[in-house]
């Protein structure tokens, strides 16, 4: 390999997110925490399965992709215990809970690019209205 | 039945899933998903860790783990580090830098290692290719870090329970 290379982005993977793709997960999640900001949602992330920041609304560069390799990694650990306990072949959400908020993990299961949908809430939300709007983010991803 | 918890890190593609897979007496849990980072060079690569056993005679098992080699999923490697008795770090030769690369590890690791113990295995090596196995263990020992450093081909089960056999001298003279 040429050590003299351009070295990848952190941030990004250099392929294959198109800017088509990276533009319209941007767009859907703008709208998907605006419409749920005032009741608890903080940040979202739509992430590849390996950990690559593809869109982020109201995180800093550095958060989002932080908040992609951990979920990331949390998705693959559920895939990992659904296959091994026999009740399926992939997981669709994982919910963890805190004293103070939620995070909350569901799979977009893109022909092309398989992505992670991954939220940040606080206590104010409302979990299942949170999930119900989740759903319909994953849909539309599945699309894009 | 004694069992030892084993660590294996190091550089993307340099054949920590393989190491273990080579061993391992149960089928590997593995955590592997589709690359998009072209520049590892490999299709499937690791985010959150790979999981094997090989037992040692009748009274003794090791449970073999794997990190993800990327350093964006290190907050893998300190959860993978609780409680193991030893780590294998796995450096891919063929990379631009290896010697930069073995450092990380060393650095990220450094109180695991002093605690247990530790080998060195520098993987895909073709010898007239610099750097020497030589200027590995000269770098350790600039860090005060003396620890075995051999080249290896883990896809050789022969070759991996030799890494785990000077893994396990070192814990023995330890105990």
């Amino acid at each position: 390999m040429n050590s003299t290379a351009k070295k990848p982005s952190p941030m990004h993977a250099p392929r294959p997110i198109s800017e088509d793709l990276r533009s319209k997960a941007g767009y859907i999640l703008r709208l998907f925490v605006e419409k749920l900001g005032g009741i608890g949602v903080k940040s979202a992330v739509i992430a590849t399965t390996d950990g690559f920041d593809v869109a982020s609304v109201a995180m800093s560069e550095e958060e989002g992709a932080k908040l992609s390799a951990l979920s990331s990694s949390i998705s693959a650990i559920g895939d990992m215990a659904i296959k091994e306990i026999g009740t399926g072949v992939d997981h669709q959400s994982i919910t963890i809970e805190s004293e103070s908020g939620y995070i909350f993990i569901m799979d977009i299961r893109h022909p092309n690019c398989p992505m992670i949908l991954s939220i940040a809430a606080s206590k104010d939300a409302v979990l299942g209205k949170l999930i119900y709007y989740a759903r319909q983010v994953v849909a539309k991803m599945i699309e894009a | 039945m004694i069992e030892h918890k084993i660590l294996f890190t190091g550089t993307v593609s340099a054949g920590k899933t393989t190491a273990i897979q080579s061993v391992s007496e149960i089928p590997v849990i593995c955590t592997d998903v589709l690359s998009n980072d072209l520049t590892l060079g490999k299709e499937a690569t690791t985010v959150a860790l790979d999981y094997g056993e090989v037992s040692l005679g009748k009274a003794e098992r090791l449970r073999l783990y794997g990190t993800p080699g990327q350093e964006r999923f290190s907050f893998m490697w300190d959860v993978l580090a609780q409680g193991a008795l030893g780590l294998v770090i796995l450096i891919d030769h063929t990379r631009p830098e290896p010697l930069r690369d073995l450092s990380i590890y060393l650095d990220h690791f450094r109180n695991l290692i002093q605690k247990t113990a530790c080998v060195v295995v520098l993987s895909k090596m073709d010898a007239s290719r610099p750097p020497a196995l030589e200027t590995f263990t000269e770098m350790m020992q600039k860090k005060h870090l003396v620890y075995p450093v051999v080249a290896a081909d883990v896809r050789d089960k022969a070759q991996v329970l030799w890494i785990l056999d000077l893994l396990l001298v070192q814990m023995e003279a330890r105990l």
